[in-house]
Formats: structure tokens, C-alpha cells, sequence
């Protein structure tokens, strides 16, 4: 069991509970290190569903593909260099919008991808209601509620991920329409992808907007002053850089989803975090607050602590008593001399 | 583009004023930033609260997602401002204001309702800047002068001239 191989690759935006889901999933077998040439943390993890070995990779959170911050790099180049066989997106059921930019940018890519929405218990808390299915139907993707805090939703999730995993599908993403100076663009840049040797698993159009955000990147030189050219253009009929041009598009269509997928006004804040951030947030007694919380901890660990200190001493004391003889012996005299 | 930032160069955003956002500039780090967050021209941002060391505030923008923001960083954005207090309205000039809400006690608040200030009510304001400050609740025949202490707990925006 677990002889095949498969990377699946988790995204969101920060804050939406990838690092939890990641450990709930993964549980201890997880490995650290960093992304190539940069001090960004990778984090993958191991785990097997039926016959697959799967290797979960943790991306850094980031807001979109188009390379503002480092992580947004790190996730870009991932994706363009070494694409994982499938994408397990997530969403925060409290606030789709924000999220469902980056989700839309992963979708167009085409790989096989999940969409997790997590916090569905805050959700509920809230009184927000989601239409799941008509998310689906939209993104063109499988998505399943969760809750990567109480556990709910992720034998689903998984069930769903080995469907995907043996039948991988191809995302089919909506089209998300852009002022036609971009959409031709788009079109004219992908169809010379197609031609040109490149990445064939990610679609075309999806490699062109990304060819436009940095043209530096181009295969060829040819592609490179096209590119060039096409983004000059875009930036002078919309008049605005074309990362705010793309992400104007994305998030208009990103609205429009959020505003047919959750029922019930805007989400409030909760009550009782809200009553809590008052007190805690507060101008000017929040400081203060928070050096008795502190002073609170600090008293409470060296209270506890100076008692268990001391039985624990003992207890080293003993154990030493037995151990000495055996660090005597010539063996471990001359470890102990080695250099590490 | 029209900058409405009041003239005090150490007036700094009270909790409850209000800025659209304009235009995001071209090399703005922290506009990129946002844009990628959904939050473009267009998208309302309301201050909900100051951190405990003032440089960063707690904004709302859009559909009430949270967001917090360094003073600099919501300077640089191109946001006109549509919710200020009364104390910094100098800029917009004499006209009608409606006031969106009342900050400070309960005591401030009971003795300005009293006086026909509440939220929603509209106000004419012949000279803005100008201390005390006479203002009149419309549909009101008397004329209410406040201090610029008691100004600044009052949220306005503007109506017309
Ligand atoms: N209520 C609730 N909170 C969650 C859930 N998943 C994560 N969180 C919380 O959301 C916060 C951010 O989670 P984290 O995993 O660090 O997010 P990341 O930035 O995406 O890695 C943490 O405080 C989590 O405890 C969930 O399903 N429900
Ligand atoms: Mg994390």
C-alpha cells in the first residue's frame, strides 16, 4: 500500500487556517526546511489515502500569484516551475471574497484542484449559510465544508480528495471577464504559448497573464517584447498598472460568487470576540492589560514551576547515581572527547 | 486628485471616519498590496480602532473585512475622506452635514441629543474652522455652539454647499 506517489499542494490566503488543517491531516509526520534561495519556510507532510502515498506541501500563505511579497514569489515559482499534481485550495467561510481572488488565479492554472471551506462552525455561529454546490458549479471544482479546528467535514474532504486523486479532472474554471484590451492580450499572448515549447499541463491563458505581470520571464525573447508591448498598452487604455487591472477583474468576479454563494447580510463580527477586542484592543488600557496577563503567566509558571523544579532534581540526582559507573568506562571517555 | 486630508498635519483618523479609496497609484507598495487583496479603487474604508500605540489602525473595508493599517500606509493611499469629525471639516467649507454618529460618554451624547444632534440629523454650518463652532440642526430654530473638544466627537459627512 501507499507505493504511489502524489503532491498535492495546499493554498490560501493568510490566515485561513492552512497551518491547522496541515497538522490535522498530517499529524506527526511533517517535515521543515526552506523554499530554495530564501528565507521562507517549507513545510511538507506525509499521508496515505488507500493506495496513495500522498506528499502534502504547505505554501506560504499568500494573497495572489502576481509576485508582490516574497511569499507571493515563492508560490508563483512553485506553481510555474514545478506544479503539484493537485491543488487543495482553501477558503474562509466568513469572508470568500477576499480569498477567492487567489482561488480563481489557482483555477485558471487548470490543474486538478479542491476547494476546502474552512471555519464553517464559525460560520454557523454567525448565521451565514453557503451554498456549496453553487460554488462548485461555478469555480468548476469539488468543494466541501470543513472545520480544520473540530474536525468536521474532513473525512469528507479526504473521500473527496481520493476521488480526485483517481480520477483527476481538470479545473474548469469560469471565465472571468476583463476589459477587452486585457482579454485580447490574454489571447494573443496564449496562443503563442501554445506554440512556443513551455509547461503543458497549466492552460495557456493562465501562463499569459502571468507572462504579462512579468515579461522578464518570457520563454523568448520574441514573447518578451510582445509582452512588453501588450502590458504598455493595457496600462495606458485603463490607466492603471496592470496588477491592479488583473486583480480588478479577479475580484469583481470573486464579488459576484461571494454574493450568490453566502446568504445573510455581511458578515457581523461575533459578539463575544467583538465585547473581548473592546476590553483587550482598548486605546489606552490595552497595554496595561495585556503586562498583568503577562505578569499573571509569569507567576503562574514560576509558581507551579519551582516545586515540580525540585522533584525533578531529585529525580536527576538519583538517575545520575546509577548512570556514573557506565560514563566511567573508557568507551565513553573518549566520546565525549570527539569533536561533536 | 483632490487630497480632503484635513490641513493639520497631526490630525490622525478617529475611530468611525470614513475614506474612499481614489485611486491606488502606480508605485505604491502598499496599494499592490491591497489591490491583491481585493481591496481597490472604489472600496470604502472605515477606521474601527486605534492600536494601543496609535501608529496602527484597525480598518473596515468593503463587505466588513478587517484589515489593520499603518498610519503611513493609509496616507499614502489616495483615500478621500468622507467621515470626519466636525472639529476638521474646515477644508469642505460652510454647507450641510449629516451626522453619522456620536462618540464619546454617554453624559456627551445624552446632551447633544438633547440639543437635536443625533445620528442622521442634518446640520447647517456657516463657518467651519471657526471657534466656537454654531451649528444648527435643521428643522430646529436654535443654534448650538460647540467647542472644538466637543467637535471632535462628532462624525460628519459632507451633504452640499
Ligand atoms: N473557528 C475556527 N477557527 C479556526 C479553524 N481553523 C483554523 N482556525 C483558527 O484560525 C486561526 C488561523 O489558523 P492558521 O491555521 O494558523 O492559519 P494559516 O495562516 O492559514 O496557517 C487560528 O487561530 C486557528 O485556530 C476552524 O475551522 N474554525
Ligand atoms: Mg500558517
Amino acid at each position: 500500500m501507499g507505493d504511489r506517489q502524489v503532491t498535492v499542494a495546499l493554498s490560501a490566503i493568510p490566515n485561513t487556517g492552512k497551518t491547522t488543517l496541515f497538522n490535522r491531516i498530517t499529524g506527526a509526520s511533517q517535515s521543515t526546511g526552506n523554499w530554495p534561495g530564501v528565507s521562507v519556510e517549507r513545510k511538507s507532510g506525509r499521508f496515505t489515502l488507500g493506495e496513495y502515498q500522498v506528499e502534502l506541501v504547505d505554501l506560504p500563505g499568500a494573497y495572489a500569484l502576481s509576485p508582490v511579497t516574497e511569499e507571493e514569489r515563492v508560490v508563483r515559482h512553485y506553481f510555474m516551475d514545478d506544479p503539484p499534481d493537485l491543488v487543495l485550495n482553501i477558503l474562509d467561510a466568513r469572508n470568500l471574497y477576499r480569498g477567492l481572488g487567489l482561488t480563481l488565479q489557482m483555477a485558471m492554472s487548470g490543474l486538478p484542484m479542491l476547494v476546502a471551506i474552512n471555519m464553517m462552525d464559525e460560520a454557523r455561529t454567525q448565521g451565514l449559510v453557503l451554498d456549496l454546490d453553487a460554488l462548485s458549479d461555478h469555480l468548476g471544482v469539488p468543494v466541501v465544508g470543513i472545520s480544520a479546528r473540530t474536525g468536521e467535514g474532513i473525512p469528507e474532504l479526504q473521500e473527496a480528495l481520493y476521488g480526485l486523486i483517481r480520477h483527476p479532472e481538470a479545473a474548469r474554471p469560469p471565465h472571468v471577464s476583463c476589459p477587452p484590451v486585457l482579454e485580447e492580450a490574454v489571447k494573443d499572448l496564449a496562443r503563442r504559448l501554445e506554440t512556443s515549447a513551455g509547461v503543458r499541463h497549466l492552460r495557456s491563458d493562465f501562463l499569459a497573464f502571468r507572462l504579462l505581470e512579468t515579461p522578464s520571464d518570457a520563454p523568448e525573447e520574441a514573447l518578451k517584447k510582445r509582452a512588453d508591448v501588450w502590458r504598455g498598452k493595457i496600462e495606458t487604455a485603463l490607466r492603471m498598472p496592470l496588477p491592479v487591472a488583473c486583480a480588478r477583474c479577479r475580484f469583481n468576479a470573486a464579488r459576484g460568487l461571494m454574493l450568490e454563494a453566502t446568504h445573510q447580510d455581511p458578515p457581523a463580527p461575533d459578539a463575544r470576540s467583538e465585547v473581548l477586542d473592546r476590553i483587550f484592543l482598548h486605546h489606552w488600557l490595552g497595554l496595561p492589560l495585556f503586562v498583568v496577563v503577562m505578569a499573571l503567566l509569569f507567576q503562574t509558571i514560576y509558581g507551579l514551576g519551582m516545586p515540580l523544579q525540585d522533584q525533578f532534581a531529585r529525580g536527576f540526582d538519583t538517575g545520575a547515581h546509577g548512570v556514573n559507573p557506565i560514563l566511567k568506562c573508557p568507551l565513553f571517555s573518549q566520546a565525549e572527547m570527539s569533536p561533536w | 486628485m483632490m487630497n480632503n486630508r484635513p490641513n493639520d498635519p497631526y490630525w490622525r483618523p478617529v475611530p468611525g471616519s470614513e475614506c474612499l479609496i481614489a485611486d491606488l497609484g502606480d508605485e505604491n507598495p502598499t496599494a499592490q498590496r491591497l489591490a491583491q487583496m481585493g481591496i481597490l479603487p472604489g472600496t470604502r474604508l472605515r477606521v474601527v480602532r486605534l492600536a494601543p500605540l496609535g501608529d496602527t489602525l484597525e480598518v473596515e473595508a468593503g463587505q466588513g473585512e478587517l484589515l489593520a493599517l499603518r498610519q503611513e500606509e493609509l496616507d499614502a493611499l489616495a483615500c478621500e475622506y468622507l467621515v470626519l469629525p466636525l472639529s476638521q471639516v474646515e477644508k469642505w467649507g460652510p454647507g450641510s452635514y449629516r451626522v453619522k454618529v456620536l462618540s464619546g460618554g454617554h453624559s456627551f451624547r445624552a446632551r447633544m441629543e438633547g440639543n437635536g444632534l443625533v445620528a442622521g440629523r442634518v446640520l447647517k454650518v456657516e463657518r467651519p474652522g471657526q471657534w466656537p463652532l454654531a451649528v444648527n440642526p435643521e428643522g430646529s430654530s436654535r443654534s448650538l455652539s460647540l467647542g472644538r473638544g466637543e467637535a471632535k466627537k462628532v462624525l460628519v459627512e459632507w451633504v452640499g454647499g
